[in-house]
């Protein structure tokens, strides 16, 4: 029957849960044997390419830091010089009036319009003259200020002041020289527009991927882009003094943040450098993503491996694993002499029990023995008779179904009605209490079959209670029926012990058991397979030892 | 004290089992019960037996696997098939493999006696049986011993007697 065959194999539940478990267990462990050592390798190689880009970013961002700094060195010791070359120069008079100081800053500007105004200062800190836009500053007296106290005090002929807002309300600083001659003292003091540096950084930071703002000694910025910080305020940037340059981290944002920094000679001011993107690495992004994706490439084709793999294997030992038996070819129906056997063996056994049993009975009133019993104590022998007698009349009974009743009558009816019948009645309500479901699956449209409705219940008992007495509960028996152009299907599947090769070909032969003695008369099936026969069916088993057993009865349509 | 015959009854019909041990043990003889293979090869690992009587038919080991196992580490145990199963096969196979004496269930209580009083004398014989001395002394002996299954209890006797003496 390849066809009924084919639909069995699509329909059973016993297989279908089998070939799922199978799939689980093979693409886990092709799983582990192909994809696992290639994410370590992944996960290595990913460590290894992390801190070679760390190391490149740092020498990067350091890189430009240096290089920042050397040139902002640079432009203000150009400054300087702008400056001395003022103070030191042949036109200098004792006292420059405003005159000079516009020729002089007009000299300036043509070296760097950083340049903004120029003031003259005799020693009591009084700025004696002054060219720039604030006039209002002449005469001003700055004794009490730092910058001029500094240079006062200094043994260098220069102070450079941070930068700071003043009265202008534009960020400027201060570049202010002395020049003494015996007693003579000149000082002369400009401020500058921090502009063409801010140019400088930011023309830098456009084309890179980094931030690049500079802080005085006290970590407030000098020169900064407003959405990373604001003039003056304490930048979260603490460079070590102790090095001229390097690399270090803070905490910005609650972010862990590497930064570079360069510190400049001329004034006590760092440059400082980061990734734009901080939080994520400067090239990351770029070269990792090629990683990932040529990574996710190879997943994927591993995975594809092994769904293929665990396909064929699985499909190969899902085969091997199910044990079945046609039995057409593999049980002939037992002959009277084999059943003769087996009927003497299992009457034998009881027999032997009542023998005993009657012979303790007799040593007890043999004298030789000299026991005293009472006439109670011989209740347990009775027993033991009972039980032994009744145990052949079970035998009796099954071996009588094989034989036609009286009411015997083969008629036309809807197996689905007597299954459900006899589950809903009591059965169902039983195996509740043993923790075991039932599952009904009936075809509604189920063909009529040929049928004497009390042997049929018989051989479904007989199933249902096999099926039970498999089960370790909790557990499950799915009752189906269905059909196709030539039969009706009944199958019963448990989630049992399930039936070992070694027994699978004996169990339709009359007492084959391997229930404990006196739970088993091993009837079931063979008085089951005889009825079915009868109908003109078959009884088919499939069973996968450890997970469970189906058995499905396999009757004819009947034809118009 | 006399030293009782040891015997192990091996078969899984625990109603049959607890019968039959009070019955040997009122006739004299020291009865251990097993009620499966594995069961019987644990008792033998344990103590030593002089007799077993085994049923053939048992679920897990069977009687057949039994035989063998025991007549391969213990060959002194004289067994004693006892078994529903009366094949004439089944009675040639257990022979082959070394058990001593074959009875069908239901059987008559005083033949299965009468069938361990043989298995002790060939015990007997095969524990002097290399010392030709002594063999002959056992042999000049049990030849006055009456015959018959209604003696046979009183016979075991002798013999323990014999055994006795002769050690
Ligand atoms: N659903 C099943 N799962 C596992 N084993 C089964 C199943 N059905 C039958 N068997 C095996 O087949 C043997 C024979 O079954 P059968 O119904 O003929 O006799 P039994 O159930 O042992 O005794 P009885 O039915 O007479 O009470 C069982 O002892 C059992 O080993
Ligand atoms: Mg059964």
């Amino acid at each position: 029957m390849p066809k009924s065959n084919l639909l069995l194999n699509k329909l059973d539940p016993l297989r279908e849960r089998h070939y799922r478990d199978l799939r689980k267990k093979h693409i886990l462990r092709l799983s582990i044997t192909y994809l696992a050592p290639f994410l370590l390798l992944l996960i290595f190689l990913n460590y290894e390419y992390l801190e070679l880009i760390d190391e490149s970013e740092n020498r990067h961002i350091l890189s430009i830091a240096e290089s920042q700094s050397r040139i902002l060195d640079i432009y203000l010791h150009e400054r300087l010089v702008n400056l001395m070359n003022i103070i030191d120069g042949p036109f200098i008079t004792d006292q420059p009036d405003n005159d000079e100081l516009d020729f002089f800053l007009k000299q300036l500007k043509k070296d760097s319009d950083s340049f903004i105004d120029l003031g003259f200062f005799d020693s009591s800190g009084i700025q004696i003259s002054y060219s720039g836009p604030l006039k209002f500053l002449e005469k001003k007296d700055y004794s009490k200020e730092k910058w001029f106290n500094d240079l006062i005090k200094s043994h260098n002929r220069y102070v450079i002041t941070d930068i700071y807002l003043g009265l202008r309300k534009a960020p400027h600083f201060t570049i202010a020289v002395k020049r003494q001659n015996n007693s003579h003292l000149w000082i002369f003091k400009s401020s500058l527009d921090p502009a063409i540096i801010y140019r400088s950084i930011t023309s830098f930071e456009k084309s890179q991927d980094v931030n690049i703002a500079i802080i005085n000694n006290i970590s407030e910025y000098q020169l900064v882009r407003e959405d990373i910080g604001n003039l003056l305020e304490i930048s979260p940037f603490n460079p070590p003094y102790t090095h001229s340059y390097g690399i270090s981290t803070t905490i910005h944002k609650n972010q862990k943040l590497k930064y570079s920094y360069s510190w400049l000679s001329n004034v006590n001011w760092a440059v400082i450098v980061f990734p734009k993107n901080y939080g994520s690495s400067l090239f990351q992004n770029k070269k990792i993503s090629n990683l990932i994706i040529a990574s996710i490439l190879v997943i994927i084709l591993l995975i594809l491996i092994i769904i293929f793999r665990s396909k064929k294997v699985v499909e190969i030992e899902y085969e091997n694993d199910i044990v079945k038996i046609q039995l057409e070819q593999a049980s002939k129906l037992v002959t009277i002499g084999e059943l003769a056997a087996g009927i003497a063996h299992e009457i034998g056994n009881p027999l032997n029990i009542i023998a005993n049993e009657v012979g303790i009975m007799q040593d007890y009133a043999n004298p030789r023995f000299n026991v005293n019993k009472k006439i109670s104590d011989l209740n347990v022998h009775f027993d033991k008779i009972m039980k032994a007698v009744f145990r052949c009349k079970e035998i009796n009974k099954k071996l009588l179904t094989f034989v036609r009743k009286h009411d015997f009558e083969i008629k036309a009816h809807n197996v689905n009605d007597i299954i459900e019948d006899f589950i809903s009645g009591f059965f169902e309500h039983e195996m509740l209490l043993k923790n075991i479901k039932i599952l009904k699956n009936y075809e509604p449209n189920l063909p009529d079959v040929m049928i004497d409705q009390n042997q049929f219940r018989q051989v479904i008992i007989n199933l249902l209670n096999n099926a039970a007495d498999a089960i370790v509960p909790p557990g499950t028996i799915t009752v189906k029926t269905f059909y196709d152009d030539k039969n009706v299907y009944i199958s019963v599947t448990d989630t049992g012990l399930g039936i070992s090769k070694e027994h699978i070909d004996k169990i339709f032969l009359p007492f084959f058991t391997t229930k404990p003695v006196g739970k088993g008369t091993g009837l079931g099936l063979s008085v089951s397979y005889s009825i079915i026969k009868n109908f003109g069916g078959t009884i088919t088993v499939e069973s996968i030892p450890g997970k469970g057993t189906n058995f499905t009865i396999i009757l004819p349509k009947i034809q118009n | 004290m006399e030293k009782k015959i040891q015997i192990l009854i091996v078969d899984d019909e625990i109603d049959f089992l607890d019968t039959i041990a009070d019955r040997m043990e009122m006739r004299g003889f020291s009865v251990t019960k097993a009620s499966s293979g594995q069961e019987a090869l644990d008792a033998v690992a344990n103590k030593k037996f002089d007799i077993a009587l085994l049923d053939l038919k048992m679920p897990g080991l069977d009687g057949f696997e039994v035989l063998k196992r025991l007549k391969k580490e213990h060959k002194y145990i004289e067994v004693i098939i006892l078994t529903a199963h009366g094949s004439i096969e089944a009675a040639f196979d257990t022979s082959k493999l070394g058990a001593f004496g074959f009875l069908t269930k239901p059987y008559d209580f005083d033949e299965l006696i009468n069938v361990i009083k043989d298995a002790y004398e060939h015990r007997l014989k095969n524990k002097f049986a290399n010392d030709p001395e002594l063999l002959e002394q056992l042999m000049e002996k049990t030849k006055n011993l009456p015959l018959g299954a209604e003696n046979a209890l009183d016979i075991i006797d002798e013999l323990k007697k014999l055994d006795n003496d002769l050690k």
